[in-house]
């Protein structure tokens, strides 16, 4: 009796310590830089929701461009854009979309009046549509790639047929598509695509593709071509890292392998790839010393919101749109509902001397 | 060769004495001893070096120790100095099972950190003996090395870049400590003061707490509290500004006192940095830990 009263205290001591517990306070930020500007991006005029951009990087603006837009009057805008000239402007009053005469948003890569008439005439269910991925820009004029794709009828039914090139000489105007021996497929499906931007180094133009092999699977090469040829498919080739530059595409190599966006850019003298992870909404950077790579460890720059359904949306990077030469520019879709939902721009200052 | 002559006679000093009151005293010189004269195994710091085994919240094992390689004995001062290494193995998760032993166990990576250190302390006897009868002054100049990793897994699973937590590095550290005896009790405070080398650290400066009371009347049991606290300036390192850091952290238990040191079991509580390349995260737990503290306790 006196054991089990003078055991009584130290039971619940015991009891207490052994169910040791673990509470949370705080995670600290970043510790490579700072969010500089953090804004959720109005909507455009006459349009609803934004989703997130693909764009071009001009020396004084971005243009963005979306894959679809749908109008108060509920028509949907294929590759629909809009020229972005700074952060601040877009965040204050929304992009100011690019409208035909008629007063509609414009579709900057549009289909051919044959191909339009092909659609209307198909019975399979299938239609084609052009998705614009992205490129490079070269004495003020863009260089737009982009995928041909059959899709259809299934919600879920899309086959590639291959990429092509559209040439921006004015933004206000939809693009020249390029065709080579009558098509406007330049390079196969069998071909790696030119999906994730690009940037110019010298007299060369660099571009990222990626191709989505299985689901968390992306292998991602670079394919290189001489500017004076940027509208010469067979021109271009790819970066093998023992042989430099091969034509066959199973012999590129791989230079990252990320499930998300992806971006090639130049950064501070450098070359960098950045990439928004999916799983965990993580912003990270990978230094390279040349376009071709190798691209060195991760650089976790901040965190976002990770939706509490499916992954984060978009994060490309938009060098044109940068608050100063050490800043980086992402936009990003949040798709839960709350204040935070809509489409981002965050500007990231990035801290000197970082390795 | 006059310091080789000077080193020799020091070696040639009796090996024995006797105080004023006929007690034998210890001797002049000796190789290997207790590293200070205000014993830090103690210490309700993750830091203190000891053997000690945290079971909760999370399994936390660390083998260090701090020795004397010599002590020299003067008439006002005790000189000892020596060199000190840890090493300490935490499970990421929490604890949620236990291991053939059994010794517990938690899924996740796991985390460990090791550190060494040079030391000189110098107990200034008499000067202690002004302040009361039984005090202990001391004080010490050390230089300490930290550095954070995980272990790989056998698996092969992706490497974790962990560059952007904080690195400790290289730091000097200059502390002194305070022990009186009053009846049955024992008190023991100790101040640190913490200078980083720059370029070798993400932090600049701190400074520590080390405090500790333990009730001696019986000679198989002491219980005992620590506290431990500290803040550190963080700054920047390799282009990554890195944030203050500040721990807190107390012992509350029972010492197993024997010649050799104290077996120490004891519940915590902390709140602060966690330690490692978890060190920006902040959070607060509370738990139980096992120690084996070698050394003279300080009741003795």
């Amino acid at each position: 009796m006196v054991g089990i009263a003078l055991g009584r205290p130290w039971v619940m001591a015991f009891a207490l310590t052994t169910c040791g517990c673990i509470h949370h306070i705080s995670e600290e930020e970043s510790t490579v830089g700072e969010k500089t500007l953090d804004c959720v991006i109005p909507p455009a005029a006459g349009v609803g929701e934004l989703r997130t951009p693909i764009s071009l990087e001009y020396p004084d603006s971005s243009l963005w461009i979306w894959d679809s837009l749908t109008t108060d009057d509920s028509t949907v805008v294929a590759n629909a854009s809009a020229r972005v000239p700074n952060a601040s402007t877009v965040c204050a009053a929304g992009p100011t979309l690019t409208r035909d005469a008629t007063g509609a948003p414009l579709s900057l890569l549009e289909l051919s009046p044959d191909e339009l008439a092909d659609n209307t005439a198909r019975a399979d269910g299938r239609q084609l549509v052009l998705a614009a991925h992205g490129g490079l820009v070269s004495d003020n004029v863009g260089y737009l790639y982009y995928e041909h794709t059959l899709i259809g009828p299934g919600v879920f039914d899309a086959e590639i047929l291959g990429t092509g090139l559209c040439i921006v000489s004015d933004t206000a105007r939809p693009c020249e598509r390029l065709e080579v021996n009558g098509s406007t497929v330049l390079w196969p499906a069998s071909e790696w695509p030119k999906n994730q931007g690009g940037l110019i180094d010298g007299e060369r133009a660099f571009l990222l593709g990626c191709k989505r092999i299985a689901s968390f699977d992306v292998p991602c090469v670079i394919s290189s071509v001489p500017l004076g040829q940027i509208r010469d498919p067979s021109a271009y080739r790819y970066f093998n890292a023992f042989s430099d530059w091969v034509e066959a595409p199973d012999s590129a190599s791989v230079v990252l392998n990320l499930a998300g966006t992806v971006t090639l850019t130049p950064m501070d003298g450098k070359y960098a790839a950045t990439n928004l992870d999916i799983f965990d909404a993580t912003f990270r950077l990978r230094f390279a010393n040349s376009p071709t790579g190798s691209f060195g460890m991760p650089i976790d720059l901040f965190r976002e919101q990770p939706p509490t359904n499916g992954f984060t949306q978009g994060g490309h990077e938009h060098h044109a749109l940068r608050a100063s030469d050490r800043s980086l520019a992402f936009s990003y879709f949040v798709a839960d509902t709350g204040a935070r939902h809509g489409l981002h721009l965050i500007n990231f200052e990035l801290n000197g001397g970082l390795e | 060769m006059r310091a080789v002559l000077i080193f020799g006679g020091l070696l040639l000093l009796p090996a024995s004495s006797f105080a004023a009151d006929g007690a034998p005293s210890p001797p002049a010189f000796t190789w290997l001893g207790d590293a200070r004269g205000i014993a830090r195994s103690w210490s309700a710091s993750r830091d203190a070096l000891t053997m000690n085994l945290t079971i909760f919240p999370r399994a936390v094992q660390t083998a260090a120790g701090e020795f004397a390689m010599f002590t020299w004995r003067r008439p006002m001062w005790t000189l000892r100095t020596g060199f000190e290494g840890l090493i300490e193995v935490e499970s990421d998760a929490e604890t949620a099972g236990a291991n053939s032993g059994p010794w517990p166990s938690g899924k996740g990576k796991m985390l460990w950190r090791g550190s060494y250190g040079y030391y000189a302390a110098a107990a200034l006897d008499t000067l202690g003996k002004r302040i009361c009868e039984a005090c202990v002054l001391e004080f010490a100049l050390q230089f300490r090395h930290e550095s954070e990793h995980y272990a790989g897994s056998n698996a092969g699973d992706a490497g974790e870049d962990v560059r952007h937590e904080p690195y400790v590095g290289d730091d000097l550290i200059f502390d002194g400590a305070l022990s009186e005896r009053a009846v049955d009790w024992y008190f023991a405070q100790r101040a640190y003061a913490l200078w980083y080398l720059p370029g070798r650290s993400s932090y600049s400066a701190g400074g520590a707490f080390d405090l500790h009371a333990r009730y001696t009347r019986w000679q198989l049991v002491h219980p005992f509290a620590s506290l431990y606290g500290e803040y550190l300036f963080g700054t920047e390192l390799q282009g990554r500004d890195f944030p203050d850091a500040h721990r807190l952290r107390g012992l509350l238990g029972i010492a197993l006192p024997s010649t050799l040191g104290d077996i120490m079991v004891y519940a915590f509580a902390d709140t602060g940095n966690r330690y490692g390349i978890r060190a920006l995260t902040n959070e607060a737990t509370i738990g139980l830990g096992v120690r084996l503290a070698l050394g003279s306790h300080p009741g003795q």
